[in-house]
């Protein structure tokens, strides 16, 4: 494939830093077992002579017939180059340089996001959610229009009847619900998500904040589920998540004019979430895992 | 396919070039049962029963080392030492044929069932060795030698491995069609981890020794020569020149040629310093020393395996 790759990039000398030659090539494969082998996506990084970091990112597919991932992916770089095009925020992303599909081979071609797995930085938390949230709030303001309010008892209704629970009734999770601190109606703007805001797919570098990993970004009225699973799954110091969740959240939803008070429904709400993702992917847990699990995580008991 | 068409026999559809000649890190035993489960209780059951001794057979990326090359559904590749497949499956998903070639009569049994279970057609078996010269002068696109050139020195048709070596190799480049590639897996002679695990021979530490020591030492232990050889990189450089092939790049499997998740290229340590720095690598000492191209040459210097990508 890179045979393929030096082809398109060498037409296409504007996308290089310098002269370009010559451009090595270094791989990532994700994991590739069992249920996933499918979903297994190959990265490969273009490097200039010289340079130290790469100038490229191409992603593909081990089968082809997995291409609608990469088709999904290039879709959604250009909603977030669209979304964010005249503002500072398109920094935040790869941008989207080209698609090759010939019927047998599919990848595409995006920029870098210079940095480093915020996993290795975790200190830059609030850096990371700063930048987040004005990104967020750039959005919200775009989408003065398109504004939902709407009835949240229904919505988690309406998804814990959608979970594949292990055994017993869904009413365990309905009275669980009734107990939390909740807003019955809220206000939300309709804005686009990351949607797999894991502290992997969060690069720092000196300058800038980058979110990777293109797979999930989409438009949604549920806005807060990218900063729930950051949060969530930032391996803080202890406690972090319980002591800190108000005071990120009840700013977050400040800064993107949403009208919530309790937040606590709201968290359930993107912890159900979370869990219907892991039942496509093969998990599966009952209602008293799902409460246990939850209160834990809010240290609620 | 065949050339000569000189098989010895069939055996259940399989056409042998030589005697059945087992090996693998399964057991026999273990793998005739495996075959008897597939046989009784159907394919899915094996994968269950099977699933954490014989998971390194599934993943799908053993052969992602394939990026590096240009393949596509006219590519016809021969796949020499294919054991169970981990590498013949995954390239038949995207060529137009898959040759697989392995002494071992079980092994090319299993092969031959899961290419059935899983749809593949386009994958044919052969017991027999790369000696045996089974296929007729460049009649291939990529042939794979994954895992295999350190072993071809355990023969009994040289009198020294390196001979072996040099003499399946220059069977390789007749085999490749003109423009061809031939992919190498190998082990780095110089290793570190040969300094806390034993080397092919079964021993401690004969990689590092000088041959004649290594071969004196493993003939005192265990009674035989010292067969598998294995290189540093200006080692394989020079082998390779010896049989005419000079388009050699090599690249740094991680974790091992056997599961090259990450393939680095060796030429480029910015590329190394560049993953190390990215990943989450958290210690500090780690990010500081790779600042140090010293640092990484020496790492690269250690590296525990090669991925050698070779142009006819």
């Amino acid at each position: 494939m890179i045979s393929l790759i030096t082809q398109i990039v060498e037409k296409h000398p504007e996308w290089l830093r310098g002269s370009g030659a010559p451009l090595s090539f270094l791989k990532l494969s994700t994991a590739s077992l069992g249920r996933y082998s499918e979903e297994g996506k190959v990265l490969i990084f273009v490097f200039e002579d010289r340079q130290a970091s790469p100038t490229l990112c191409i992603k593909t597919v081990r089968r082809y017939s997995a291409g609608d991932l990469i088709k999904r992916n290039y879709h959604n770089l250009q909603v977030l180059e669209k979304e964010t095009r005249g503002s500072s925020f398109i920094d935040m992303f790869a941008r989207p340089l080209d698609f090759y599909d010939d019927g047998e081979t599919i990848f595409v071609i995006e920029t870098i996001c210079p940095g480093s797995m915020f996993s290795a930085q975790i200190q830059k938390m609030s850096i990371v959610i700063e930048k987040y949230t004005a990104w967020q709030t750039y959005l919200a303001r775009l989408s003065n229009e398109a504004w939902t309010i709407f009835d949240i008892q229904e919505l988690v209704f309406d998804l814990i009847e959608s979970l594949t629970l292990a055994e017993e009734s869904p009413l365990v999770l309905h009275d669980y619900y009734n107990r939390l601190n909740l807003d019955f109606n809220i206000r939300l703007p309709r804005i686009v998500q990351h949607g797999d805001m894991t502290p992997d797919n969060v690069l720092i570098s000196d300058k800038n904040v980058y979110l990777i990993d293109y797979d999930y970004v989409d438009f949604t009225r549920l806005p807060g589920f990218d900063l729930f699973n950051f949060l969530m799954k930032s391996k803080s110091q202890k406690n972090f998540f319980p002591d800190n969740y108000e005071r990120y959240f009840l700013e977050y939803f400040k800064m993107i004019g949403a009208e919530v008070e309790a937040v606590e429904g709201l968290l359930f709400v993107y912890y159900l979430l979370e869990i219907k993702r892991k039942n496509n992917r093969g998990g599966q847990k009952n209602s008293q895992e799902i409460i246990k699990d939850f209160s834990a995580l809010i240290n609620k008991t | 396919m065949n050339g000569d068409n000189h098989y010895i026999k069939i055996v259940e559809g399989i056409p042998f070039f030589s005697e059945d000649r087992y090996w693998g890190k399964n057991s026999k035993v273990e793998l005739e049962k495996a075959l008897s489960l597939i046989k009784e209780r159907g394919w899915d059951e094996f994968k269950v029963k099977y699933q954490h001794r014989f998971d390194f057979t599934f993943e799908e990326n053993r052969a992602d080392w394939r990026f590096m090359i240009p393949l596509s559904r006219d590519s016809r590749v021969l796949d020499a030492g294919a054991g169970m497949g981990r590498i013949s499956v995954p390239l038949a998903r995207v060529v137009g044929k898959v040759v697989a070639l392995d002494p071992s009569f079980l092994r090319m049994k299993f092969l031959k069932l899961r290419a059935e279970k899983e749809g593949l057609k386009n994958i044919e078996v052969y017991v027999g060795d790369i000696f045996d010269k089974p296929f007729s002068r460049e009649s291939f696109d990529l042939i794979v030698m994954n895992g295999l050139l350190e072993w071809v020195g355990v023969t009994d048709r040289f009198s020294n491995p390196r001979e072996a070596q040099i003499a399946s190799l220059k069977i390789c480049r007749d085999l490749l069609k003109k423009d061809g590639y031939l992919y190498v897996g190998i082990e780095n002679r110089f290793a570190l981890s040969y300094l806390r695990g034993r080397d092919h021979s079964g021993l401690y530490y004969t990689s590092y020794l000088p041959r004649w020591l290594a071969n004196f030492y493993t003939k005192f232990r265990k009674g035989e020569n010292y067969q598998t050889y294995t290189y540093t990189k200006v080692g394989y450089e020079k082998l390779f020149r010896e049989v005419g092939f000079d388009n050699v790049s090599f690249y740094l499997p991680y974790p091992g040629y056997n599961l090259p998740r990450v393939m680095i290229p060796y030429n480029n340590l910015k590329a190394l310093a560049y993953l190390i720095g990215t990943t989450r690598v958290k210690s500090k000492i780690v990010r500081y020393l790779v600042c140090f191209p010293l640092v990484l040459r020496l790492y690269r210097y250690f590296f525990f395996s090669f991925g050698i990508v070779i142009k006819k």
